[in-house]
């Protein structure tokens, strides 16, 4: 198998952008390693399904941040949920360790110490359950369910703000 | 709408790892979707603190246990248990304040754990009368699955009712303020061909310290473990160490004067070198046996005395040394350049004088007559604040250390890992003043290399 002289991979989005990136974080993106390890001849251009430009970007400015050693810095703060969770799929398809735990980590944040209905709120996720159904589950760990934690209610009046 | 819903299982069952119990408890009741995710978790920690929603950050041991509800603690982790219907459990992590009354319940939930592949086992168990850690819950069935045991405050030996039966896959055992029994420690490490690391830490021993025999363990460590005779605590030490396989030892003990050992691997020692008044202690003529030891870590507790040593450690590589001193009035660090002495191969000197203080009475710096060292190439100093003891240290280090390339010295200090780094501005500025002054204004040879932090 001859290899490539060149440094860069090719990456091709779903939206038809082409990201030419460094082998090294080539090799972060487990699936893309995947296919470049399968192929008998050079590849000239890997497509990326689920992936956008954007996210593309924004790997690329985590790549950077970690290989300068400061991969601390990198935030999703901005992102909104289904941002968030398309960003974490896209990742997830690539196979990318560090960064996949990173925002697995950012949406484990965003549901702690937080109320139930601030988090179904928030993620818009619909109660399907029966008022007995309902009621059922939360006997089954009460204590679960009673605490200090932050209500929709509260959260909206910040908003307002 | 539910965007995040859409997530695949293995990905929100990943997330769900990283939430408390009681956010993850939440989750069952957002949608039929999430009533079963929560059985995907395999890591289960129930910490009585954080059950009861305390937000100290405080350690268990610290606080004061009077106002911790046990009884509404067992019950939650009841309840959780009695829920939970998941298949696979990886690690069980138990910390609380438990009475006598409790052992039974213990019991139980290590048996859930055990019947659902348990590998972990870690129990923090601060109660008066330490729980007797049931060995008998596994049976010929389950024993392969436990890999790592760790113990706190636990009574450790062979169980009554029934034959014991070995782990065949234990990898780790650390037991700490633990009463343990050595005939049953023994017989474990003949019985868990795969142990790689046993830690042995404020242990209560029947009668003398265990026998390590292992072929396989790797590393090992022990510290201050005694035992009782008429009320009174007595320090035991190892006497016999034979593991052919051990690279690393951590022993932080009284004594290894009458210590057997056989460990032809020993790569790294980290040990505490008691107060002695010995020419040559017999512990260093012990480690300079050893074959493959290339790190040795040394504390301290007064200052290293001038040795002559008949044998030199000629593997060495690195040599760490803290001091842990009260005060440093007649205190030197000349006792060092005859460690440096005995180590012809060594690369690196790291030096750490914890709370340094600046001594009333600086006495005149001499020179010292000791042949060259062709090797060295690093060494530093911390904890330096411009004593007499460190100037002629240095002084006296350029001369003779001809490969030298680099010696730093700093006045930051640090004891261990739970204590902070301390530096006082003002102090600093005169020390390294002072310093600077003595070293870098006279004529010092090799000064160029010199490094001030």
């Amino acid at each position: 198998m001859a290899s490539s002289s060149s440094n860069l991979i090719s990456l091709k989005t779903s939206d038809g952008t082409v990201f030419k990136v460094e082998r090294a974080l080539a090799k972060t993106m487990k699936t893309v390693q995947a296919i470049i390890e399968e192929a008998d001849a050079n590849i000239y251009m890997i497509p990326i399904h689920n992936v956008f430009s954007h996210h593309m970007d924004m790997i690329i400015d985590y790549y950077k941040l970690s290989v300068a050693g400061k991969s601390k810095e990198f935030s999703v703060e901005k992102l909104d949920n289904d941002e968030l969770k398309d960003f974490l799929l896209a990742v997830h398809y690539l196979n990318m360790e560090d960064l996949f735990e990173v925002l697995t980590q950012a949406v484990a944040d965003r549901l702690e110490k937080k109320s139930v209905g601030y988090v179904r709120k928030y993620f818009g996720i619909e109660n399907d359950f029966t008022p007995e159904e309902y009621a059922a589950i939360r006997k089954k760990n009460d204590w679960a369910f009673k605490g200090d934690d932050i209500e929709p209610e509260e959260d909206e009046e910040k908003q307002e703000e | 709408m539910d965007r995040i819903s859409e997530l695949p299982d293995e990905i929100l069952s990943y997330i769900l790892t990283m939430l408390s119990i009681k956010d993850l408890l939440k989750t069952s009741i957002l949608s039929k979707r999430w009533r079963k995710l929560w059985y995907l978790r395999r890591d289960l920690d129930f910490n009585i603190l954080h059950m009861l929603g305390s937000t100290s950050r405080k350690p268990l041991e610290e606080r004061g246990h009077l106002n911790i509800n046990m009884d509404e603690f067992v019950k939650r982790v009841d309840q959780f248990l009695n829920n939970f219907q998941g298949t696979k459990i990886d690690s069980f992590s138990l910390s609380f304040y438990s009475n006598d009354k409790h052992s039974n319940i213990i019991d139980q939930w290590i048996s859930f754990a055990i019947a659902r592949g348990v590998e972990t086992i870690n129990l923090l168990l601060l109660t008066y009368n330490r729980y007797k850690f049931a060995f008998d819950l596994f049976s010929e069935t389950n024993t392969s699955t436990l890999k790592h045991l760790r113990l706190e405050r636990c009574l450790v030996c062979h169980p009554t009712k029934c034959d014991y039966i070995p782990f065949k896959n234990l990898r780790s055992l650390s037991l700490y303020f633990s009463k343990v029994d050595e005939i049953f420690i023994e017989s474990l490490l003949t019985n868990c061909r795969w142990l790689e690391e046993l830690d042995l830490e404020f242990c209560e021993f029947r009668s003398s310290m265990p026998k390590i025999v292992s072929s396989s363990l790797s590393n090992l460590k022990v510290r201050k473990c005694y035992v009782v005779s008429g009320n009174m605590k007595k320090e035991i030490d190892l006497s016999s160490l034979d593991c052919l396989k051990l690279t690393s030892l951590e022993y932080h003990g009284y004594n290894l004067d009458t210590l057997n050992i056989n460990t032809p691997l020993l790569n790294i020692i980290y040990c505490t070198v008691p107060d002695c008044e010995d020419p040559i202690p017999k512990q260093y003529a012990l480690f300079a046996t050893l074959p493959k030891l290339e790190i040795m870590k040394l504390d301290f507790y007064s200052r290293v005395p001038i040795l002559k040593i008949t044998q030199p450690f000629k593997h060495l590589k690195q040599l760490d040394i803290t001091f842990y001193i009260e005060e440093y009035s007649e205190f030197d660090l000349l006792g060092i350049l005859t460690l440096l002495q005995a180590s012809p191969l060594l690369h690196k000197l790291s030096i750490m004088l914890t709370h340094p203080e600046i001594v009333g009475n600086q006495n005149v710096v001499k020179d010292v007559d000791i042949c060259s060292h062709d090797e060295v190439r690093v060494i530093e100093l911390r904890g330096c604040v411009g004593n007499w003891y460190e100037i002629e240290f240095v002084m006296n280090v350029l001369r003779y250390a001809h490969k030298l390339e680099r010696i730093v010295l700093s006045p930051y200090w640090r004891e261990c890992d739970s204590w902070d780094w301390k530096s006082d501005p003002v102090w600093f500025q005169n020390g390294r003043q002072r310093i600077s002054e003595k070293l870098l204004n006279e004529n010092v040879v090799g000064r160029e290399k010199l490094v001030l932090i």
